[in-house]
């Protein structure tokens, strides 16, 4: 009688029965080893600053302003980074969380209310709504800034919109109606700064998780906000360094960022920037998740990355870019022809 | 709590991959290493992870392997330079390079009872021998071999028909004789 081979492997098996695995623990250890030393790296130029087609739409808003809550945003986002809290939960807490900020399909949308303490713009509040479709890579802000402008307190509302290929503000107050889009082969990239903390890039979520991996915050204990209980992380003093060249670029390096997260959501409730250089650890600014929702597709969802579908009486300017590459191959050409 | 679910999951499928082909002692730094690997890459994870978690552990004790190869040349140089044996190289003093190398294939052998099977097996190069043993004693599908050789499906059925003839061809000269020719004898004769 012939077996067949394959059934006299199978019968030679060394390891039938499945074995026990060791806890997790061994892992979170080696996860937390895994983690750099000191600070985080810079991902990215501090070079590639913001710069917007609509240096009118700009003007009236202070920059620093309309900046602090994207980055906070960004970095409250980046908060979640659960490495290395020795009292913590450890390595799933960590998993879950980047698994639950995670792009997922569909549009995100989340409201930021930020409130400036420190600087120029001290007393200034900004809120910010923005949306976010990781998928095709639009996202778009809406900001509404409140805050001392000489002598008097207005409010300017600046709404941007970024594409792929696209590029679109729309701003209203003193203003005229006006959108402004740029289309064309954009290759320039925002980069969101306030008090010398510069982030790079649009993916806010994407720093979140290089972050994460990095094990940049740690979990710190717990703490009351809003009569919830929440987790309470801290980064490390933030430095500069130019280790790697992706998204992120932190420079200043007298500033923490305190993050409360949701223990069961993992969103970043609460975040708070505070300046180690100062007597008492000031805050800078503070910014809070006001809300956080999935929308749901259709019609709607599709027009809400189209500033002139959101503004129909609004006039519309054009402008097209051509590549910064070709831009250059230009301006070497036509210098030659000199 | 993703992770500490496709760690319960899985790990022990991978610990069992690990040790069929490897020394029980290295067995559970190799799946941590595997899941240090699945953590930094998480995203990557496909819905069906396990055929991604042994790729990661096929290469991770092929790294194994590697390192010890490394530290035995490094010794085997050591005692060339007369200054014998470092004590602090923490490898088997009677292991040669060639037979570390020879290990990569005979440590998977060295689990095989049946010793016509075995011989058999020793006859068959590494990817054939492989991709066996990921559907006899991993259970996997041959699609799922794929993913962790990676490698087509359809190429891994079209290898998959090929080895299972050369291991039956393989077997049958054990039963008629000892082993006599190379494995690349083989593949010129099926």
């Amino acid at each position: 009688m012939t077996i067949d081979p394959m059934t006299r492997l199978a019968a030679a098996n060394p390891v039938v029965d499945l074995p026990a695995v060791e806890s997790p623990e061994r892992l979170r250890r080696l996860i937390e080893d895994d983690a750099p030393a000191v600070g985080l790296p810079l991902v990215g130029t501090s070079d590639q600053r913001y710069r917007s087609p609509s240096r009118v739409a700009r003007r009236r808003i202070p920059r620093r302003v309309l900046l602090a809550v994207p980055l906070c945003a960004a970095a409250s986002v980046a908060g979640v980074v659960l490495s290395s809290g020795s009292a913590g939960p450890g390595v799933n807490v960590a998993a879950a969380a980047y698994a639950a900020t995670s792009p997922h399909a569909g549009i995100v949308e989340a409201v930021f209310f930020a409130r400036v303490f420190r600087g120029s713009q001290a007393g200034g509040t900004l809120r910010q709504r923005e949306w976010r479709d990781a998928q095709t890579g639009q996202r778009r802000m809406q900001n509404s800034t409140t805050g001392p402008y000489g002598d008097t307190r207005e409010t300017h509302t600046l709404e941007m919109v970024f594409a792929p290929g696209r590029w679109e503000t729309w701003s209203a107050g003193r203003e005229a109606n006006t959108i402004t889009r740029v289309t064309g082969r954009l290759d320039m990239k925002i980069s969101m700064q306030f008090e010398g903390i510069a982030l790079d890039g649009l993916e806010a979520i994407n720093l979140y998780r290089q972050l994460y991996r990095l094990g940049g915050m740690k979990l710190v204990g717990r703490e009351r906000h809003a009569g919830r209980l929440l987790w309470k992380l801290e980064s490390r003093p933030i430095g500069h360094s130019r280790a790697d060249g992706r998204a992120l670029a932190i420079s200043a390096t007298h500033m923490r960022l305190i993050v409360l997260v949701d223990p069961k959501t993992f969103l970043p409730v609460s975040e708070r920037q505070i300046d180690v250089a100062l007597p008492g650890h000031p805050t800078m600014v503070e910014s809070n998740l006001v809300s956080y929702k999935h929308v749901p597709g259709g019609e709607a969802a599709s027009k809400l990355f189209d500033l002139a579908a959101q503004h129909p009486g609004a006039r519309v300017r054009t402008n097209t870019v051509q590549s910064r590459f070709v831009s250059m191959r230009r301006h070497r050409h036509s210098a030659k022809r000199r | 709590m993703r992770f500490e679910l496709l760690y319960a999951k899985h790990g022990p499928a991978v610990k069992a991959y690990v040790l069929r082909r490897a020394d029980a002692s290295i067995a559970d730094d190799v799946v941590a290493e595997v899941f240090v690997v699945c953590w930094r890459r998480f995203e990557e994870i496909p819905p069906e992870p396990l055929p991604w978690l042994l790729g990661v552990a096929r290469r991770v004790l092929s790294t194994q392997w590697r390192g010890e190869r490394r530290r035995i040349a490094l010794r085997d140089r050591l005692a060339e330079t007369d200054a014998g044996p470092s004590p602090d190289l923490d490898v088997d003093p009677h292991a040669s390079v060639r037979e570390i190398e020879a290990e990569t294939g005979d440590e998977v052998l060295a689990h095989v009872a049946d010793s016509a099977l075995s011989s058999a097996l020793a006859r068959l190069s590494e990817a054939d021998r492989e991709l066996l043993l990921l559907i006899a004693w991993d259970g996997l599908s041959p699609a799922e071999a794929a993913t962790v050789l990676g490698i087509k499906p359809a190429t891994a059925r079209v290898r998959l028909l090929r080895a299972r003839r050369r291991l039956t061809h393989a077997l049958s000269q054990e039963r008629s004789g000892p082993a006599t020719c190379s494995p690349l004898s083989m593949e010129a004769s099926s």
